[in-house]
């Protein structure tokens, strides 16, 4: 028989941990508030190691920070590239900027940019990014010695090292809860400067570790096997070690993704935010956890692991062939409206599905519940009963109110 | 006048490359450096006894708790000797070393990490006197960064340089899910026709670039140390050729004179 266990409380009551999540524009920051995220960090459009994404003005950062502030929650600006000589180049006046909209850190790698805050006397306040690799406790205390205000330690650490870290140091400690990881320690990793001219630490990294190739022995033969080498890592998952990171007293648990979607944002933020709560309640229970898993394993388009927490990265962390990478259908419609005096339900299709179809609904006000899809109408109230274009404005009836932003989806479990 | 460093491949060799006319060695110490030669302490204590050249100790390797101990017991054992400096990685050894009142020279070795002329004269004002700079900034960059700080700069004229550090073990991981056997300590992928090391130690797997050789352009470098890297090259007459500076033909110089691109402007991989 299936047992259903609460997992009892036993961290530390007095600071609840932080979920902060990725946001790579102002509309993904505001998903990602309104699934729960207690802070977002969020690239400027120089500076920033996603070069890729669109990232953010000045204007929207300033615009951030007082949406932000006005829910009582926090906005991080990345500043994290390897400077080159000629990168710094209207730096301080960046920075004066962004103490201006007040953002409440910024994230560096390079540590000269401690020294321009101090020497200029900007009040920013410093986290100290993954990138420059941090990885014992020793070099925490170097951070502190500088009066950084956080740490996120490398990616490679186990629940021992982080542990002895955050009692040896008593730093604020961030690490990573979710998301793709990198083969290499962050910042050791210039494939992609070599292989494509890319530069990997300034926001270029053209994903090497993740490219097949032959492999030759010291006699230059190739390895015989229809499976190339590759370094690829699979993806992080903590869900379940959620209950382990606050009890050693993690204060930040980020989400990796600046460049993710808003489905994928609110269903990550949306689905720890449930675990978070849930446990500091005394309300987490086996039964909850294995349905949040569920929903953590489907969002992603790739096999994500435990990696570095209680062991080595083994062959079952890595991603070699056979992997498939096709986009997520799950994600079915956003509710636009809902007519408390109709039932009727206003919403966006994403993805493709029709009347009959099991579906679930989730959002930041609302129990996650599924229901069979009713009739559906198009604008103009014609009963369609499908949804097959994206971005096409749908009704259908629903006794259960929904709210605006709630998101339907395939069921899971 | 530019100095000639070595990073020896062998410990038999290094008595002949300490009677060439170079100006001292970098020697991995066992445990903490990422060099295949690594040596106990003391043999390194007694080759610094034994010279008037510049002995360096490398404790280069990505530092994780466990490995702390260790790096004060070497600190400690370094304090008295004839030992100059220390190379480091972690900045968590530079903190010990404050600490424990180590008054040899740091030479910090970031490899990608410390690429600008704020990024040396930070360090530099915390007390690091010595960088072996970068591989991945042209040589223009590396001088200006000579001229605008006090740095002393050490910069690898040969050798294959890290170019990807990971905890994992990527090669065993590999052979393991191909079902075969690790047979080599060695292995290569190419990309370009140019071919790229990897080398799996207890520690982790690391990638190195082609051998890079900037022996044609010696004449260009000014002052700098020259940092000849025999790691996994095992011909120590390329130290003659150095110091003769002996024309060779073309050969891989890496990001001499390459610039990165920083920017992909309207590139919207990956969104």
């Amino acid at each position: 028989m299936e047992t259903n266990k609460t997992i009892p409380f036993n961290g530390n009551s007095n600071r609840k941990i932080e979920l902060l999540a990725p946001a790579g524009n102002l509309e993904k920051l505001k998903f990602a508030y309104l699934y729960g995220a207690d802070a977002c960090y969020i690239g400027g459009q120089d500076y920033s190691l996603r070069a890729n994404a669109t990232n953010f003005s000045i204007s929207e950062i300033n615009e951030a920070c007082t949406y932000a502030h006005n829910l009582n929650k926090k906005v991080y600006v990345t500043v994290n590239i390897v400077f080159h000589n000629e990168d710094t180049l209207g730096l301080v006046d960046y920075l004066k900027e962004l103490s201006k909209a007040k953002v409440d850190a910024i994230i560096v790698s390079d540590p000269f940019i401690i020294d321009i805050i101090n020497e200029n006397d900007i009040d920013l306040k410093v986290h100290i990014s993954t990138q420059a690799s941090t990885l014992n406790y020793e070099a925490v205390m170097f951070w502190k010695s500088l009066g950084v205000e956080r740490v996120v330690l490398a990616r490679e650490l186990s629940k021992k090292e982080i542990k002895e870290i955050i009692d040896k140091t008593g730093m604020e400690i961030e690490t990573f809860v979710h998301g793709a990881m990198c083969s290499s320690y962050s910042g050791r990793c210039v494939l992609s400067n070599y292989f494509t001219n890319r530069d990997a630490n300034r926001g270029g990294c053209a994903q090497i570790c993740r490219w097949e190739f032959p492999l030759y022995d010291s006699n230059l033969n190739e390895i015989e096997s229809s499976t190339k080498f590759t370094a690829s890592s699979k993806d992080l998952m903590m869900a379940t070690y959620i209950k382990e990171m606050i009890d050693i007293g993690i204060v930040s648990l980020k989400v990796e993704g600046r460049m993710r979607s808003n489905y994928y944002v609110a269903t990550v933020i949306n689905t720890y935010r449930s675990i978070i709560d849930d446990y500091y309640n005394n309300k987490l229970t086996t039964k909850k956890m294995d349905y949040y898993q569920k929903v953590l394993e489907r969002v992603a388009n790739r096999e994500a692991t435990v990696q570095f927490w209680d062991k080595l990265p083994t062959v079952e962390e890595q991603y070699y062939l056979g992997r498939n990478e096709a986009s997520n259908q799950d994600f079915l419609a956003v509710v636009t409206d809902y007519d408390e005096k109709t039932k009727f339900v206003t919403i966006t299709e994403r993805n493709y599905f029709q009347t009959g179809d099991v579906v679930e609904i989730f959002g930041p006000n609302i129990e996650t519940f599924s229901f069979i899809m009713p009739d559906i109408y198009d604008i103009d109230g014609n009963k369609v009963n499908v949804g097959r274009h994206p971005e096409e404005i749908l009704k259908f009836k629903l006794d259960k109110k929904v709210f605006k932003n709630d998101i339907i989806r395939v069921k899971i479990g | 006048m530019s100095n000639l460093v070595v990073i020896p491949n062998k410990k038999e060799n290094i008595k002949d490359i300490l009677n060439k006319s170079i100006n001292g060695l970098i020697i991995g110490v066992k445990g903490l450096s990422i060099y295949p030669l690594e040596l106990e302490i003391e043999e390194i204590i007694e080759i610094a006894r034994s010279t008037d050249k510049e002995i360096t100790v490398a404790m280069n390797r990505m530092i994780h708790n466990k490995d702390l101990e260790l790096v004060r017991e070497i600190l400690d054992k370094i304090k008295n000797s004839n030992i100059k400096k220390i190379m480091i990685y972690d900045l968590g050894i530079f903190n010990i070393c404050k600490n424990m009142h180590i008054d040899k020279e740091l030479i910090l070795s970031q490899d990608h990490l410390n690429a600008s002329i704020n990024s040396n004269n930070f360090y530099y004002n915390k007390g690091i006197n010595n960088v072996l700079i970068t591989s991945d900034i042209p040589y223009s960059e590396i001088l200006e960064i000579q001229e605008n700080t006090s740095m002393n700069v050490y910069y690898t004229v040969f050798g294959y340089l890290p170019i990807f550090y990971s905890r994992r073990s990527l090669l065993t991981n590999y052979f393991k899910y191909i079902n075969k056997e690790m047979k080599d300590d060695k292995y290569y992928i190419f990309n370009k026709n140019l071919k790229y090391l990897i080398k799996e130690r207890e520690y982790g797997t690391i990638i190195y670039s082609p051998l890079i050789n900037l022996l044609n352009n010696i004449s260009k470098l000014k002052d700098l140390n020259l940092v000849i890297d025999l790691s996994y090259f095992s011909d120590i007459s390329i130290i003659d050729q150095f110091i003769n500076k002996e024309k060779t033909t073309d050969n891989y110089q890496g990001f001499f004179d390459t610039k990165t691109i920083y920017k992909l402007k309207g590139d919207n991989n990956g969104n």
